[in-house]
């Protein structure tokens, strides 16, 4: 969970939680819940969690963030990882203006 | 019927006939379990009038992330399938997985929780049965710790509490 956490970046916090984001999408936190220790159990709903050494991370679909994220407990607190699309945006608006680039080319052709 | 926690001596005489979820995971970690639910209901029972009453508990999240638990008392096991048993002591056979206790008599509830926008949201609640505790904490997942160790004072504010 450290290097997750490394790897993301922290958007806020309560007494409760400390919340990050990390890019990616549900494919980046599901790759990231398989890499963690324990036997998977499915609670329901797409919503899953490993249980190890008497912690439990849980990989879910935030509803109010509407991401899929990982939750794990940290001291006192909870870590939740919101993994979100921007990753998949930023490439898709890349290869639009890629397509735009060549369809101009063409036009002008 | 409302059960009303938060008066004092209100847990007199309740019992704790089960909790119910489908599915239900229990983990055994040292001498504790952990049981883990998408969706949660308690069944007590007055010991005399042998009334029933159900409590379905699901967990919530708040916009800044902070987790809680929304608690709905009701009359049935709704969501689960459940098939009556015949007069005068009628009771809810219900299909789903369970885990109950040998002890069954309900010493102290506690909920604790926190306040925002003048609004109380319930956190953890622990239930007291005779020699062991029962905490359910709220999350995207619920986890419901079942112990033999009384559990110390939580972090978050103490909303409501009653002993026998």
């Amino acid at each position: 969970m450290r290097n997750l956490r490394s790897a993301a970046t922290l958007t806020n916090s309560t007494n409760r939680v400390n919340n990050y984001n990390k890019s990616g999408g549900q494919n980046q936190a599901w790759y990231d819940f398989q890499r963690m220790p324990g036997n998977q159990q499915q609670i329901g709903n797409g919503k899953y969690i490993k249980a190890y050494e008497g912690k439990t991370v849980t990989y879910y679909r935030s509803t109010t963030a509407n991401h899929w994220t990982l939750s794990y407990p940290y001291s006192t607190k909870t870590d939740k990882i919101f993994t979100n699309s921007i990753k998949f945006v930023y490439q898709m608006e890349v290869l639009s203006e890629a397509f735009k680039r060549f369809y101009l080319t063409i036009i002008q052709k | 019927m409302k059960m009303n926690w938060k008066s004092t001596d209100s847990n007199n005489e309740w019992l704790l006939l089960g909790m119910f979820s489908n599915p239900l995971h229990i983990n055994q970690i040292s001498n504790d379990l952990s049981l883990y639910s998408n969706e949660l209901l308690l069944k007590f029972c007055k010991q005399k009038s042998h009334k029933l009453h159900y409590w379905r508990i699901i967990g919530a999240e708040y916009p800044d992330g902070d987790d809680f638990l929304t608690l709905f008392e009701q009359k049935d096991p709704y969501p689960f399938e459940y098939e009556l048993t015949e007069e005068p002591n009628q009771d809810h056979i219900i299909a789903c997985s369970s885990f109950s206790t040998e002890h069954n008599l309900i010493t102290k509830v506690h909920g604790y929780g926190f306040s925002k926008n003048s609004k109380e949201y319930l956190s953890s609640i622990v239930l007291g049965v005779e020699h062991m505790y029962i905490m359910i904490h709220a999350g995207s997942i619920l986890q419901i710790k079942v112990t033999e160790q009384e559990p110390g004072m939580l972090t978050d504010d103490l909303l409501f509490s009653s002993f026998n």
